[in-house]
């Protein structure tokens, strides 16, 4: 198991070396850092012009220069100092990506859990209740809110949010605090609690924009592997052998069907990083999925890079993940 | 962009309107109206010269827009969050990595600066800094500044003489290690200089400098610009002690991406009404929103109709307009195409109908578009005068230009001369929503008069670069923000110059350029730009489109700031000022 296990890291190792020197050679080649001034350029003084390429020169971003002598020099940084290089406004982009992904985590962590596990609940109930009332209602919901987009969603809650906050300061609505959606916390009173609810109050909206896509999709999947298992011929047997029809939906039916979700699980919480661009944008916080599309947008090469790099790391650490998951659920793997 | 305003001096005078407080605009020059004291959208006051606010129901295009008030009407307290997009790397403002407007919003408050301009474009020292500036024609032409021997940097040194040779010495161009945005000004200065003390300075020209009241804002200690490596590297965290003003860095937060500055509590002029300013990253599509749920106390709308909606239906919102420093235009490459002939040019120019394009570009936005027909002066500058003498648009007047000159209209309704058709490139700049709106109007107006007018696209990363290569024939798009239309007039209509995208070679224009950079007499100076002006509409090198909009949405008990019009935040903001009526 553990030489296995040590064969698959050296495997995905060598990948993700890979996947960066494309991402490199595909930033480097594309991606043009001089843009990023093309308004300063274009009213610059001479000196000023010179100024800049100078500046993008020193910093290893000139794309006049041979992309693989860039990439060699960049790569020889990265393994002696940890060095990911700077934009090209010569930010640090280890800096910025340590900073980032705590943010990222402190937003997505609530939401996926929520949207997951209430998923997966609400699929597996639903597939015990096929066809009735409910299972149509809860199908309907999630197919509309799959068909949303996340940036429709985000933006009608934050729309909700202000009216609801016009009414809060009289009558049916005031017992509600005055929800923000502006980042973590702007201000807020001193003491740990107050800064507890407050980091609390900010996340309320992003965490039901994230909540209710996952909660929708991982019903749906979670649905329809269960029906599949409800059948089989081993929850009959299960029932057969004197279980209630509970006892063997819950210790046979829904664990079996966990298996599949839990590797697409796994995956996803990888890319939900990179993936929350749209709720950190409508809700002002500065996480990885904002600096995915900032880097490129901002032709900062090296920040790009280290957005693949960092999603290529998250890619690996789900698929180790998503095989221990299925170590624990599934005995057949443990035995082998 | 430049951080020097001197030209303001120029834009003076005719403004007349936002001192005036919140009663009626005096007089029946000039206009403006300003917000009414409602804070209303749709001010109908205006009247007058600028003609701005005076169709029922048009925002206001005057010269400045910040609902002024005495510090008596205001109570202390509160807080200003001013959304901002990035956060700099480098703070150094004469850097061209720190040169960005949203780090000037940050470093305003705390910067030193020798001038405030009224908003009549009227320079007055800033005597929390400089009791006085007297200028000696010469020549040499010298300047001498009497300095508040008051004013400190926040780690406690003078202001002094040893500052502004640290500055000159930096920005001047004589040592190249020193990476700066411009050095215009600071290279035509021969030597500064202490006076009767340290506190007086004397700066000595080597010629004339009629812009030279745009010096000096925004110095900084001197040990912040001793060394090239400090000047260049040493910025990338905000040093209090470089600084001064009437607030002070207080904190940052990297992973919120905010940060403070509350009031300094060495500052020796008028105390902060307002306890923190607070800066925060916010991305430009979520502001609207935001101010909307009250995160946010002021924001630029731009053209946009969704965030004007949003924002003046806001409960407690303020919306504040002027006409700002920024144009579109087309620009005619002199070099490329059917383009390099005059009477085409000059065609081409009588055939767009640049109301139509600016009332499109600002669909759904309340402003009123009119053509601009100035090269150098927007409407609400002191010296704008219409100098297109005919070459506005005219599409019947355009083709018989174009027969006069020997043209003949096809069968397709092209002109066609030796066997050379009519066809003219419009380069647009995709995923650029104004760009691609002007070049397909333009394309069909064009087409009506006889033009055979394609559009081919160029992305935005390629945009600079087909620009300064010269890669097209006519292409649209913004002069930013530079308030000072004649400091670098040179380096945009003179020939060979570094930003003349027209490639023009224009005698009657160059021969003019350098007494223009030398006039002291700002009369003078108008009456010579608008000469130039005037050949620049004959030879068509730029078609000005419309002077854009400046419109803030300001929650409406803030006093004192709003839309800053041409003379910008940093040379007009009074930032002890600011503050909420009680």
């Amino acid at each position: 198991m553990a030489t296995y296990v040590l064969r698959r890291a050296v495997g995905y190792l060598v990948l993700l070396f890979i996947a960066v020197t494309l991402a490199y050679l595909l930033a480097g080649t594309q991606l043009e850092p001089r843009a990023a001034f093309a308004q300063q350029l274009q009213g610059a003084t001479p000196e000023g012009r010179e100024a800049i390429v100078s500046v993008l020169r020193e910093n290893n971003l000139d794309t006049s220069e041979n992309v693989v002598v860039r990439y060699g020099r960049w790569l020889s940084d990265v393994v002696t100092d940890n060095d990911w290089g700077v934009s090209p406004r010569d930010e640090s982009v280890r800096e910025q990506l340590s900073t980032r992904m705590w943010v990222s985590l402190r937003l997505v962590t609530i939401g996926s859990i929520l949207g997951a596990a209430g998923g997966t609940l609400l699929g597996a109930w639903t597939a015990t209740r096929q066809y009735k009332r409910s299972d149509r209602f809860a199908t309907l919901s999630s197919l509309v809110v799959i068909s949303i987009p996340t940036f429709v969603i985000a933006i009608i809650l934050a729309l909700t949010a202000t009216w609801l906050n016009s009414r809060t300061d009289t009558g049916f609505w005031s017992f509600l605090p005055e929800l923000q959606f502006l980042g973590e916390t702007g201000k807020h009173p001193p003491g740990f609690l107050h800064g507890f609810l407050n980091r609390l109050n900010h996340l309320i909206l992003p965490t039901i924009t994230l909540a209710l896509t996952q909660l929708a999709i991982y019903s749906r999947i979670q649905r329809n592997i269960m029906l599949d298992n409800l059948n089989a011929d081993y929850v009959r047997t299960a029932q057969a052998k004197g279980l209630t029809r509970r006892q063997a939906v819950f210790k046979h039916a829904l664990r079996t069907s966990l298996i599949p979700t839990a590797t697409y699980f796994a995956f996803t919480v990888g890319l939900l990083f990179t993936g929350s661009v749209f709720v950190e944008k409508i809700f002002g916080w500065h996480g990885m999925g904002e600096y995915l599309v900032d880097t490129i947008r901002e032709q900062d090469i090296h920040g790009a890079v280290a957005t693949a790099a960092f999603a290529g790391v998250l890619v690996v650490v789900a698929a180790i993940l998503s095989e221990v998951f299925v170590a624990i659920l599934d005995p057949r793997v443990r035995v082998r | 962009m430049r951080r020097t305003v001197t030209a303001l001096i120029a834009a003076s005078a005719l403004v007349v309107a936002a001192c005036g407080g919140d009663d009626d605009v005096a007089g029946g020059v000039a206009s403006g109206g300003t917000a009414a004291p409602t804070g209303s959208a749709t001010d109908g006051t205006a009247t007058g010269a600028i003609e701005a606010g005076s169709e029922d129901g048009k925002l206001s295009a005057g010269p400045q827009d910040i609902e002024p008030a005495e510090r008596a009407e205001l109570q202390h307290g509160g807080e200003l969050r001013i959304p901002i997009s990035s956060l700099a790397d480098n703070w150094n403002g004469n850097h061209p990595l720190g040169n960005e407007v949203p780090y000037s919003w940050v470093r305003s408050p705390m910067e030193f600066r020798p001038f405030i301009f009224t908003p009549e474009g009227e320079p007055v020292p800033d005597e929390d800094f400089v009791l006085d500036a007297t200028v000696d024609e010469g020549p040499p032409m010298v300047v001498t500044y009497t300095l508040n021997p008051e004013a400190k940097w926040n780690n406690g040194d003078p202001i002094d003489v040893d500052d502004f040779q640290a500055m000159w010495k930096a920005l001047n161009g004589e040592n190249k290690q020193f990476k700066v945005n411009s050095h215009a000004g600071y290279d035509q200065i021969e030597s500064v200089e202490a006076g009767a003390n340290n506190f007086e300075v004397v700066v000595t020209f080597d010629k004339p400098y009629p812009d030279w009241q745009g010096l000096w804002l925004g110095m900084t200690h001197a040990d912040s610009m001793a060394t090239p490596r400090v000047f260049n590297t040493g910025w990338d965290e905000i040093n209090p002690d470089w600084f001064t003003g009437p607030f002070v860095f207080d904190s940052l937060d990297t992973a919120q991406q905010v940060i403070e500055l509350v009031p300094n509590p060495n500052w020796w002029g008028d105390e902060p009404l307002l306890d923190k300013l607070i800066y925060r990253v916010v991305s430009a599509d979520a502001r609207a929103q935001a101010f909307a749920n009250g995160e946010l106390d002021i924001v630029e709308v731009g053209p946009d109709p969704n965030a004007y909606q949003t924002v003046s239906g806001a409960e407690g919102a303020d919306i504040r307009t002027a006409g700002g420093p920024d144009w579109r235009h087309f620009t005619m490459n002199h070099k490329a195409g059917v383009m390099k002939d005059k009477t085409v040019r000059q065609a081409f120019m009588m055939s767009i109908d640049r109301e139509t394009i600016g009332e499109s570009d600002l669909a759904g936005i309340p402003w009123p578009v009119e053509p601009l027909n100035n090269h150098v002066f927007v409407k609400s500058q002191e010296g704008y005068q219409d100098n297109s003498n005919g070459f506005g648009y005219d599409p019947q007047g355009a083709r018989q230009l174009l027969e006069d000159d020997g043209w003949v209209r096809g069968d397709d309704g092209v002109y066609e001369k030796d066997g050379q058709r009519l066809t003219v490139e419009l380069t647009q700049i995709s995923g650029v929503p104004v760009s691609e709106n002007e070049n397909k109007l333009a394309q069909a107006q064009l087409q009506e008069t006889g033009f055979d007018a394609q559009v081919v696209n160029v992305s935005q990363d390629d945009f600079s670069d087909a620009l300064f290569a010269g890669e097209f024939q006519v292409m649209a798009f913004s002069w930013i923000g530079d308030p000072l239309p004649l400091d670098d007039f040179d380096q945009v209509y003179g020939t060979g110059s570094d930003s003349n995208f027209a490639f023009s070679n224009i005698p009657e224009v160059d021969e003019r350029l350098g007494p223009l950079a030398t006039e002291l007499d700002p009369q003078k100076r108008i009456e010579m730009a608008n000469e130039i002006d005037t050949i620049l509409w004959e030879e068509g090198h730029t078609l000005p489109l419309y002077q854009r909009p400046q419109i803030w949405g300001v929650s409406e008990e803030l006093a004192n700031i709003g839309a800053f019009g041409l003379t910008r935040f940093d040379t007009a903001a009074q930032w002890e000022n600011i503050g909420r009526r009680s």
